[in-house]
């Protein structure tokens, strides 16, 4: 078999021989596991940051829905959306936060964080770094839920890493040791890293 | 300028929430300016006679906020809350936060971006294929 045929053959032989933001610009144009987030622009804003999510988190943002709490609260979402990818100011205790798993000697060596949309009701937004300033998010859950519900932030965590080793075999998210590693023009106010 | 085109009602709450989180943006960075000067969270509470964890809750942008709270808010920061009307076409600045570390440029396609870190890349790193380094790049260089 030639290597065209391995290749057509076996996506995986493509897909291993390729870096992390190539295989997530392919999966971005494939749009049936990732899409790129894209807030509307006004005026000079522009994408500062990148936001990729999954086709279901990006359809859940975007759909209209009728009862107007769900409004509010998906437009919400939208807005702190586009804080980031506008690359306005953000923190890494209120806007975005490293998620802890105390099952871990480095509880954050997992490398997922999650995004924390203001005011009610709240959802938190989990993910990974594929690079600095380039946050992929693969599932979210209702704050409330995971409030009474503590277990579900592992469930999170083992959630992000499942789809990053599926999406990204053989390849490592982006894990540093400073926030500006991780993410431009944003303040440090988490002491617990 | 668009004339006699109707907005729709998801564009209007998208609106509503980025002038809402960019409120309280200005108020935590109010708050900030005055904390140096020794104003604390339970000196604004008491000021407003209300308890010191709604002022959290509000500066931290946990609360649904109307105007009156802002003003309050404002009143209690010995600032006065400023309302303006932005034309579309002046929006895209970019606040900084101090000592912004990393600056990426404009305009530059993904991939062309990446090839610009790879290029970056510092030859100490444990892992070349991932460690860029941190980068200066300002707007427009190549």
């Amino acid at each position: 078999m030639n290597v065209d045929k391995q290749i057509n053959y076996c996506p995986y032989i493509q897909l291993t021989n390729m870096s992390t933001i190539p295989i997530l610009v392919q999966h971005e144009s494939d749009g049936t596991r990732l899409r790129r987030y894209r807030p509307l622009f006004r005026g000079n804003e522009r994408e500062v940051r990148k936001l990729t999510m999954t086709v279901d988190l990006i359809e859940w943002s975007q759909e209209p829905v009728e009862a107007e709490l769900l409004r509010e609260g998906r437009a919400q979402v939208r807005a702190h959306f586009k804080q980031f990818v506008t690359g306005q100011p953000v923190d890494d205790l209120h806007f975005m936060k490293r998620v802890e798993d105390t099952r871990l000697f480095n509880p954050f060596s997992h490398g997922v964080w999650s995004f924390c949309p203001r005011f009610d009701p709240q959802y938190r937004f989990f993910g990974l770094f594929a690079i600095s300033d380039w946050f992929v998010a693969f599932l979210k859950e209702s704050r409330e839920d995971l409030h009474h519900h503590p277990e579900k932030w592992r469930a999170a965590i083992d959630g992000c890493l499942t789809n990053w080793t599926e999406l990204f075999p053989g390849r490592e998210p982006w894990i540093r040791d400073t926030l500006p590693e991780f993410v431009s023009n944003a303040e440090k106010l988490d002491d617990r890293w | 300028m668009i004339a006699g085109e109707k907005i729709a009602a998801s564009e209007l709450l998208d609106e509503f929430y980025s002038s809402l989180y960019q409120a309280v943006d200005a108020m935590k960075a109010a708050f900030k300016r005055r904390a140096r000067e020794g104003l604390t969270q339970d000196m604004m509470a008491s000021r407003l006679d209300i308890d010191k964890a709604l002022i959290s809750k509000r500066l931290n942008g946990r609360e649904n906020l109307t105007l009156k709270t802002l003003s309050a808010m404002a009143s209690a920061l010995a600032c006065r809350l400023s309302i303006d009307f932005v034309p579309y076409e002046n929006l895209g600045q970019i606040r900084k936060v101090e000592n912004p570390d990393i600056d990426f440029g404009t305009n530059v396609s993904d991939l062309d971006e990446y090839k610009r870190r790879r290029v970056h890349a510092t030859s100490s790193s444990p892992n070349k294929e991932f460690d860029f380094g941190l980068l200066k790049i300002s707007a427009g260089t190549g």
